[in-house]
């Protein structure tokens, strides 16, 4: 015994919308389904399978277009860029040759440099004793 | 296409339908079985994914049953995902707490956002009609869809949601009463 000998309007008319909605499901949606029954004919394994790669695609799809993405994909590259970027350090750095020094230097130069320091070290202690 | 035979040889016989081969069962019951998953969990691929589970275990341990039982016996793992879903979402949602709110934006119903597009009358009151089968509680509304639209019995019902029948008729009395008083004032329909 079913509902339907004795059903009410309500039930009857929800029904007949259900069924018409039914009627107009998209193609994509009849072949989905299609598929769906052939694969639990056919066997398990594939569908499973099927199903997880749904899942991952859903999942992806959804967190692309979420807001936490939005801000914490800056925030990744960001990150990645200061890891890959290398710094240059001091150590790193190759000494002068000390001939280079030595020899291109002409001694006069040298001995004007060492004026120049004493003048600008007087001077800084002449304002400070100053001050 | 033998599937199709099998179910019209078999219709019209009695009040109750036996069928030849579980793929006439299946192509029988796929749209309705898909639709009430999609008006349970809301998205396409959740209730795709909902409808083969059910569909292949139906496959694997009950295809030596009797015919006569396949119908309340798929219901009845139908129903056991679609709960499941609704386990894992809760979880989910709990573990989750963050983005509560912008899931419920991504997950409306998949004929909420194309549907309305669809400017006839006809597919806005189906889709109304859908959606405010979606408010229902998942067990009233699955009591509603179960014993009006796919025909099942009291008893029948009752196995396939496995509670008491006193249960069914409550929750069917208690979900025509909504779809009463929601219907009744958004569409006028004289019941």
């Amino acid at each position: 015994m079913t509902l339907k000998s004795d059903q009410d309007p309500l039930a009857d008319w929800v029904s007949k919308q259900l069924d018409d909605a039914n009627e107009q499901l998209t193609e994509q949606q009849l072949k989905d389904i299609q598929q769906v029954r052939l694969n639990a004919l056919r066997g398990q394994t594939e569908i499973r399978q099927r199903g997880w790669l749904f899942r991952a695609h859903e999942y992806i799809a959804q967190q692309l277009g979420s807001s936490s993405v939005l801000v914490a994909a800056p925030v990744a590259v960001a990150v990645i860029m200061g890891l890959l970027v290398s710094y240059s350090n001091e150590s790193e750095i190759p000494a002068l040759p000390l001939e280079y020094v030595s020899t291109d230097v002409p001694s006069e130069e040298l001995a004007l440099l060492e004026d120049l320091d004493f003048a600008t070290w007087l001077a800084e202690n002449n304002q400070e004793s100053v001050l | 296409m033998t599937a199709m035979t099998d179910v019209a040889a078999t219709k019209g016989q009695g009040e109750s339908e036996s069928y030849l081969t579980m793929e006439a069962f299946l192509m029988s019951v796929e749209k309705k079985g898909y639709r009430i998953a999609q008006i349970a969990v809301g998205e396409h691929a959740d209730a795709l994914d909902i409808l083969q589970d059910a569909m292949c275990k139906l496959v694997s341990y009950y295809s030596n049953k009797p015919a006569e039982q396949w119908k309340p016996l798929f219901y009845r793992i139908l129903h056991n995902r679609i709960n499941d879903w609704h386990r894992h979402n809760k979880l989910k949602q709990m573990l989750f707490f963050w983005k509560s709110e912008d899931s419920q934006d991504v997950e409306m119903p998949i004929e909420s956002k194309v549907e309305p597009m669809l400017s006839v009358a006809k597919e806005q009151l189906q889709q109304d009609v859908i959606n405010v089968l979606t408010t229902l509680p998942v067990k009233q509304q699955q009591c509603f869809l179960f014993r009006a639209w796919e025909g099942m019995s009291v008893k029948e019902t009752a196995m396939a949601m496995e509670c008491s029948e006193g249960s069914i008729k409550t929750h069917y009395f208690r979900a025509v009463q909504k779809l009463k008083s929601a219907l009744g004032e958004s569409h006028d329909i004289k019941i």
